[in-house]
């Protein structure tokens, strides 16, 4: 159950160095209580998620309450990794926000078709980046009452 | 010797009388057998006689009928004759028709042609003075209407005129069977059917041929007697009169018959019915010619036997001066002989119709009667001085030798040849010649009839045959004539050409073993079966191929007739086809050439669409991959220009800040290009769209510039509903205000209009502003991609907006037109189709 008090966790998922870099800065900017784990590939991203990164104490990483998901990364593209965190028991339930620069029709139907939970499109401006990193955790991490966490039964991956 | 000569004489004239007895007993047996065998020979001659004669007639009718259906299924291809039934006042047409009735009428050959509607009414005439058909040609056309078969009706005379006509009648049917008109071809039975009857095959004087038929409770003479000047149809008698063999025919005798005639002179006769008609057939001799013949050899027999008893009575009597009396006898006899021969002579001399010769053994001349006087032109001592040779025509003689020799031969001879009168005119003739003993010399008695009439009905007769052939030929479509059991009947040039085969080579073939390929062959005998049984209806369009001899396979189109003999059973086909090989393969050359075209397109369209799928690709990538360095460019640029501003003198913050707004630009210039290239991407759709609720999104999204700039936007009450693309329309609207709200003139208060007016069945969309107007000159230049008329600080843009609206338009089939002027205002209008009145603005 995510709570107020405990500090939320967004996992990032974009292969432009610059365009996390804004992101991380519109963030900071806010100084909103969140955490932000960055994935710079589609695979690094399952790999975190489905707990196969090392980590020095051995230890999985903890679940994000959202994937920030962009989608057109080389090799595995956010399409594919929104196809498996939907597919999988365990993550299905964690909301997903596309951040795409796309407008495309085709991309926003594929998207919502695969499960994603919102589509936003990243504005040119920093200012507008601002806005979204804002608005984003106002209702994603505020507003919006997350999903329990997952069932025991649903615990091993597929 | 005084007493003992009368008991002798007593004796012998005891005996005497005996022997006449006996002689007399004799002769009178011969004669009664004889007489028998006269009788049954002429029965036998008036039996034969009869046969010919009536297969004559059924065959000259079934000819005329044959005729007749040709016509009617050859002639009138290709006219509107059903256009002529309702209205017969089109003038090329009535001449078209006459044409054509003239071309099936074929000279001499039939005396009047005809076209009537189905119910008897005449259509067209070749002779301008018939307005009219009699009731008994109407009845005919009528009755083959309604059976659809071709017929002959019967003899009709013509009560003003006196001429005597027979008809033969055949539908004209259409495509689909039905009779649209009746061809009626007229023929004069005075041409050749009379002349037919009258002809007798053997030398006879009173021998004739009637035909008649039953008329109510009379019978009703056809044709004229021999001996009568009554013209046809004009004799009749009463049924009651059963004393007579034409009564006897109409009554359903048939076969011999002796007894006297309608004149009450004794006939033999042969009577029977003509097949397929109410005609009968009376072959008949006068009785009298038979007995004069019997009675001729009965007289030669009395005169024997008188001559036998008096020759042994003179022997027995007279032993004295035997030399004398024997001379005396002798001269006697010879006397009494030759008396009775020149009478048999006589007769035929004098009564006979015939030209009668006796030619002696050199072939001189020796005897002839008035007939051959009044025949060759010259006296009866001129034609005595003459050589049989003197008689024939030139071109006969060489055949004369052989003559000779078969007329001494037993049966004689019986041949047609060519003789001349004395003015060297020549005429065809018919001979009966045999050798006869005369005074122990081998004579010829040679009876001649003149076949002048004959010869010119059976020339009439071969020329008709002739013409009927030629008309075949000259059609342009092949006709086939095909009996029930598949062989070919008849054939046409054009049959014969398109085959291969000379006609005589098809003629009794099996038409499917001989031209059919193997594999249509079941399937045509079928169809032809079909027809046979009456399963299929004729003038069925039927379609096969046919085997030419030189192994060339054509496709040929039938329209298939069905053949009736005289008892209405089916008696083959009658096909008129046409070679339809070119029309087939240029069919099937186009049909080739369609598919080719249409492969050439669906690869075309391949190609287009994979350049389009390769455009859209590159679109895409690049507006992204130009995205995110802007991206980078801009946000850096704003965070230097925020935190890092106390650091950079008042030209470092003016540079930072022209590079945030310029990538900002660019940012909304590579959106726009993007949404202009994207238009149209996805299916353009096409429905009724209320324009209510995009005015109110409208309202909604310009609402903020509108209170900023004091404008208003006035919305024309009520909307019409065109029909088109919702997402489509809401572009143009959107970019035309947001237009009409840019291009202002600063001293005056934006005004935006917007209507939808209907005009019948189309929807005007207008968007009318205040502004600046366009000038003339770049009417057209606004709606090119990033084509802009001011300076960004004038009126900031992109110059893609009219673009857009343009293409918008466009893809909806429609455009965008504009009025302006300068200082006043412009209209942006664009047509769409309305959608039905149920669906307004709800």
């Amino acid at each position: 159950m995510t709570s107020l008090s405990h500090t939320a966790r967004i996992l990032l998922v974009d292969d432009n160095a610059s365009d996390v870099e804004l992101a991380l800065d519109a963030f900071g900017e806010v100084r909103l209580a969140n955490h932000v784990d960055v994935a710079r590939s589609g695979s690094e991203a399952l790999d975190r998620l489905f707990g196969r990164s090392r980590r020095p104490h051995g230890g999985r990483d903890p679940l994000p309450d959202l994937i920030l998901l962009d989608l057109k990364m080389p090799g595995i593209d956010g399409f594919e990794v929104l196809r498996q965190v939907k597919a999988a028991p365990i993550l299905r339930r964690i909301p997903v926000v596309i951040l795409t620069s796309s407008r495309e029709e085709g991309d926003r139907a594929m998207s919502y078709d695969t499960g994603a939970n919102s589509y936003l499109v990243k504005p040119v401006s920093f200012e507008g980046m601002l806005e979204i990193v804002r608005k984003i955790a106002g209702y994603w991490l505020t507003i919006n009452v997350g999903p329990p966490p997952p069932d025991d039964d649903d615990e091993a991956p597929p | 010797m005084r007493h003992s000569a009368p008991r002798l004489g007593m004796i012998g004239a005891s005996a005497l009388a005996v022997v006449a007895l006996l002689v007399g007993a004799v002769g009178y047996a011969i004669h009664q057998d004889e007489s028998r065998q006269v009788h049954a020979t002429r029965f036998a001659e008036l039996r034969v006689v009869g046969d010919l004669k009536a297969d004559q007639v059924v065959d000259w009718r079934l000819d005329r009928i044959e005729e007749v259906a040709i016509g009617s299924a050859v002639a009138f291809r290709g006219v509107d004759l059903a256009a002529f039934v309702d209205d017969r006042a089109d003038a090329a047409l009535r001449a078209e028709l006459g044409r054509r009735l003239e071309a099936v009428r074929g000279g001499r050959s039939f005396e009047g042609a005809f076209l009537a509607a189905p119910d008897g009414r005449l259509l067209l005439s070749l002779d301008p003075a018939v307005t009219e058909l009699d009731p008994e040609a109407q009845q005919l056309a009528a009755q083959v209407a309604g059976s659809r078969e071709p017929t002959m009706g019967d003899f009709v005379r013509v009560g003003s005129s006196g001429r005597v006509y027979i008809d033969v009648a055949a539908p004209i049917l259409d495509a689909s069977g039905r009779p649209t008109a009746v061809l009626l071809l007229r023929i004069d039975p005075g041409t050749y059917l009379f002349p037919m009857l009258q002809s007798w095959p053997t030398p006879s004087e009173s021998a004739e041929t009637l035909l008649v038929r039953r008329d109510g409770d009379s019978v009703l003479f056809l044709n004229s007697p021999r001996d009568r000047d009554d013209p046809p149809l004009t004799v009749s008698f009463p049924l009651s009169r059963t004393d007579n063999p034409a009564v006897a025919a109409v009554l359903g005798r048939t076969g011999e018959y002796e007894g006297p005639d309608y004149r009450g002179i004794a006939v033999l006769a042969d009577l029977r019915s003509i097949p397929g008609t109410p005609w009968f057939m009376l072959a008949e001799v006068k009785a009298a010619e038979l007995l004069a013949e019997v009675d001729a050899r009965g007289r030669t027999i009395l005169l024997l036997g008188l001559l036998v008893v008096i020759v042994i009575g003179g022997a027995m009597a007279l032993g004295l001066s035997l030399r004398q009396s024997s001379l005396r006898q002798r001269l006697l006899t010879s006397e009494r002989d030759r008396a009775a021969a020149g009478h048999l002579y006589e007769r035929v001399l004098a009564n006979g119709r015939d030209i009668f010769a006796l030619l002696d053994p050199s072939g001189r001349i020796v005897d002839a009667n008035a007939a051959a006087v009044a025949a060759y032109g010259y006296s009866r001592d001129e034609l005595l001085q003459l050589n049989v040779r003197d008689l024939r025509a030139p071109e006969t003689l060489p055949a004369l030798e052989q003559h000779w020799q078969a007329a001494a031969r037993p049966g004689g001879l019986l041949v047609e040849t060519v003789h001349v009168r004395k003015d060297g005119s020549t005429f065809p003739v018919e001979i009966s010649s045999r050798a006869i003993d005369i005074d122990g010399e081998l004579h010829h008695q040679s009876f001649v009839r003149d076949i002048t009439e004959r010869k010119r009905a059976e020339q009439t007769l071969q020329a008709e045959r002739d013409r009927a052939q030629r008309y075949l030929d000259i059609a342009g479509a092949l006709l086939v004539g095909i009996s029930p059991d598949g062989t070919i009947t008849l054939i046409n040039k054009a049959g014969c050409e398109l085959l291969g085969y000379p006609q005589e080579e098809l003629i009794g073939r099996d038409w499917f073993d001989l031209v059919i390929p193997e594999r249509e062959r079941d399937s045509t005998r079928a169809v032809f079966a079909g027809l046979m049984s009456g399963d299929l209806e004729p003038l069925e369009y039927f379609e096969n191929s046919v085997i030419a001899r030189n192994g060339d396979e054509r496709v040929v189109s039938w329209h298939n007739a069905l053949l009736r003999d005289a008892a209405g059973a089916v008696a083959g086909t009658l096909s008129s086809g046409e070679d339809i090989t070119e029309r087939k393969q240029a069919e099937a050359e186009i049909l080739r050439l369609n598919e080719e075209l249409e492969q050439r397109v669906r690869e075309r369209t391949a190609k287009l669409e994979a350049a389009n799928k390769e455009l859209e690709t590159f679109s895409y990538s690049v507006s992204h991959d130009l995205r995110a360095p802007l991206r980078a460019i801009s946000g850096f640029a704003e965070i230097l220009g925020r935190r890092y501003r106390d650091n950079l003198d008042e030209k470092g913050r003016h540079y930072v800040d022209t590079i945030v707004t310029s990538s900002e630009h660019m940012g909304i210039l590579i959106e726009e290009l993007l949404d202009f290239s994207r238009l149209g991407r996805s299916m353009v759709r096409a429905g009724p769209v209320p324009l209510g609720p995009l005015v109110a999104g409208l309202r909604a999204t310009f609402g903020p510039r509108i209170a900023a700039a004091g404008a208003t936007l006035e919305v024309i009450e009520p909307l019409a509903v065109p029909v088109g693309d919702p997402t489509l329309i809401e572009r143009i609207l959107a970019n035309l205000v947001e237009n009409a709200l840019t291009y202002r003139r600063p001293d005056v208060a934006p005004h935006v209009t917007l209507s939808a007016t209907r005009h019948g069945r189309s929807v005007t969309l207008a968007v009318a502003d205040n502004g600046i107007g366009i000038p003339a000159e770049y009417r057209e230049k606004i709606f090119e991609v990033f084509a802009r008329l001011h300076t960004d600080r004038e009126y900031p843009g992109t110059g893609i907006g009219l673009s857009i609206v343009r293409k918008a338009a466009r893809l909806m089939g429609s455009d965008v037109t504009l009025e302006s002027s300068e200082g006043v205002g412009t209209t942006f209008s664009l047509e769409l189709p309305a959608a039905d009145k149920g669906s307004t603005e709800a």
